[in-house]
């Protein structure tokens, strides 16, 4: 089932610089956005800064106003009622600073009609492990408390839909792990906007790359690690006559080559490790230290992005 | 329009108010310090052989302005608050409607303008026995003052909602603006024709004016109506305005960035 469905979104902003006399200058933050996201699917959005990530996010959660495209969200388009079963979190936005945790919290749950608050309150306090500092005003928090208070924020009403717009910008890497184990137990359909590729391949069933306002690619991050045909193998062994020889024969292309290592470029399939491995081990060579590197997310946005950025410019020639 | 939404948002004015002693405060300080000043100049001018009357139209200014005051600065400043507190995005990525806003902030303005209204009037009543509930017609215009706050509230929010929060200063700024042609403590007929002008257009003027006249035991019911009107079409185009420029800042962009 389809919960949300976004069709040719296109927004321009209209920038004034000056407070009375004004000059105007435009920036087409989002050109064609089209994506579909299903139920209790992490759908990640992804791509450098600039990409229209956020501008889609502020979109969808109805802060901006788009110029073009349809939005349909739950199968019907989206309006003031779609908002009810939706929320919103983002490491950027801020909540009242001389309220308490709790204060701040239960004038959402009003807001979204939650029933029992108190008790949805207390369990999502305790689920990110936020409890003891309910009764604490906000801008007494840490950056993660306040993460976490966010998140909890944006699950205050159980929305059917959540957006988290760089949910872990800023935390210590302890902090944004912990962010993310909670993410991922979370039972509802997610829409995590990120520049950080580890997160797509922890958290997201699917992606799409966005790149100066367009979805260039979207897949699972599997598909989207296909995308890199080559793996790179770095072998370090005692540097003898014998050993040359074995290792000027194994297949790849030679990267580096140094006395006593190589760094190998191999396909990205499944066969390809062990044709380099088997010579090896027949030969009883001594190996000092074998090192093998899948391709990552990063990979996959440099030959993303790098590409379409080199085809752009070509085009504009 | 919903009734949840807009108990949230009271739950949410509410919370600030109790944290916040600049908020508590407001409604005591100024009004008591206001109270003391003129009081005693009315005293000072009446014994000085100005009257008895100058105690009631100085005073009953005085305590009728409170009302108008607290309107206007609880519908600006509590949908303010946000931009100070940076919590603009968490506000408005709500399905919290503009009219929900509004609703919050006037019921706001209403327990704080009763409550500033009767401390003020109590007081002016122990302090320099002048007692303005004796003056039954005043009841009617405390609603166009009433709406006329919410006006002028309103225009300042949509001013901020452009240019953002480095121009609160209006929101303390736009009553003293706007007093000179209110009429408070003088009739109009002491303005310059120009200035007369501009009061004829003001309905604190026509308020004032019949404030000076219920002292004196008269109703002016004309002056009553020109009130309710004029602060019923200001409160129209300021409503209008205020939804212009928060589907303006949704448009730019400029809400999501505060």
């Amino acid at each position: 089932m389809v919960v949300l469905d976004v069709r040719g979104l296109k927004k321009t902003y209209t920038m004034r610089n000056g407070f009375l006399w004004k000059k105007k200058s435009t920036v087409e933050a989002v050109k064609d956005v089209t994506f579909s996201v299903r139920k209790n699917e992490t759908f990640g959005l992804l791509g450098p800064n600039g990409a229209g990530k956020s501008t889609t996010v502020n979109i969808l959660a109805g802060i901006v106003i788009k110029d073009a495209g349809s939005i349909n969200v739950f199968g019907e388009p989206y309006s003031q009622q779609t908002k009810e079963r939706m929320n919103v979190a983002t490491a950027y936005n801020n909540l009242l600073d001389y309220l308490t945790v709790t204060q701040n919290l239960r004038i959402y749950a009003r807001i979204y009609n939650v029933k029992n608050p108190e008790v949805r309150i207390d369990n999502l306090l305790k689920q990110f492990g936020i409890y003891k500092k309910r009764h604490t005003r906000y801008y007494l928090l840490s950056a993660g408390q306040r993460t976490r208070v966010n998140l909890c924020k944006g699950l205050v009403n159980d929305p059917e839909l959540l957006l988290l717009d760089e949910a872990t910008v800023g935390l210590d890497p302890d902090v944004a792990q912990d962010v993310r184990d909670e993410i991922n137990k979370l039972d509802t359909t997610i829409i995590f906007t990120t520049h950080y590729m580890k997160e797509i391949e922890q958290l997201c069933t699917r992606a799409a790359f966005l790149h100066e306002g367009r979805v260039i690619r979207v897949g699972t991050p599997q598909q989207l690690l296909k995308l890199i045909k080559e793996q790179i193998v770095k072998i370090s062994y005692y540097p003898t006559q014998r050993s040359r020889a074995i290792i000027n024969k194994l297949p790849g292309i030679v990267e580096e080559k140094k006395s006593s290592s190589v760094i190998l470029r191999i396909p990205n399939t499944a066969g390809a490790v062990h044709d380099v491995l088997k010579p090896l081990m027949a030969s009883g060579l001594y190996i000092k230290d074998l090192h093998i590197t899948k391709p990552s997310m990063d990979d996959v946005f440099i030959k993303l992005v790098g590409k379409n950025t080199a085809n752009r410019k070509g085009d504009g020639k | 329009m919903k009734i949840y939404r807009i108990h949230g948002l009271l739950l949410k004015h509410w919370y600030t108010t109790i944290n916040s002693v600049d908020r508590i405060l407001d409604i005591l300080f100024w009004p008591i310090v206001n109270l003391i000043i003129w009081g005693f100049a009315s005293k000072y001018v009446q014994e000085a052989g100005a009257g008895e009357v100058v105690l009631g139209v100085f005073l009953g200014g005085l305590i009728l302005y409170t009302i108008f005051d607290r309107a206007q600065k609880d519908t600006s400043m509590y949908i303010v608050e946000d931009f100070w507190n940076k919590s603009v995005y968490s506000t408005y990525v709500t399905p919290v409607t503009e009219g929900e806003l509004f609703v919050s902030v006037a019921l706001l303005g209403i327990c704080r303008a009763v409550i500033e209204f009767m401390i003020v009037a109590l007081l002016a009543l122990a302090a320099y026995g002048f007692n303005i509930f004796v003056v039954g017609s005043l009841g009617l215009f405390v609603i166009p003052l009433f709406i006329f706050g919410w006006a002028v509230g309103l225009l300042v929010n949509g001013i901020i909602f452009q240019y953002g929060s480095r121009i609160s200063i209006f929101i303390w700024s736009i009553p003293f603006l706007i007093e000179p042609f209110a009429a408070v403590f003088y009739p109009v007929s002491v303005l310059p024709p120009s200035l007369q002008a501009i009061a004829a257009v003001m309905p604190l003027a026509y308020i004032f004016e019949g404030l000076r006249a219920a002292l004196d035991g008269a109703f002016l019911m004309n002056n009553f109506v020109i009130a309710l009107l004029l602060s019923i079409a200001y409160f129209i185009g300021s409503y209008a305005l205020f939804r212009f420029f928060i589907k303006r800042g949704r448009r730019t962009g400029f809400l999501s960035k505060q």
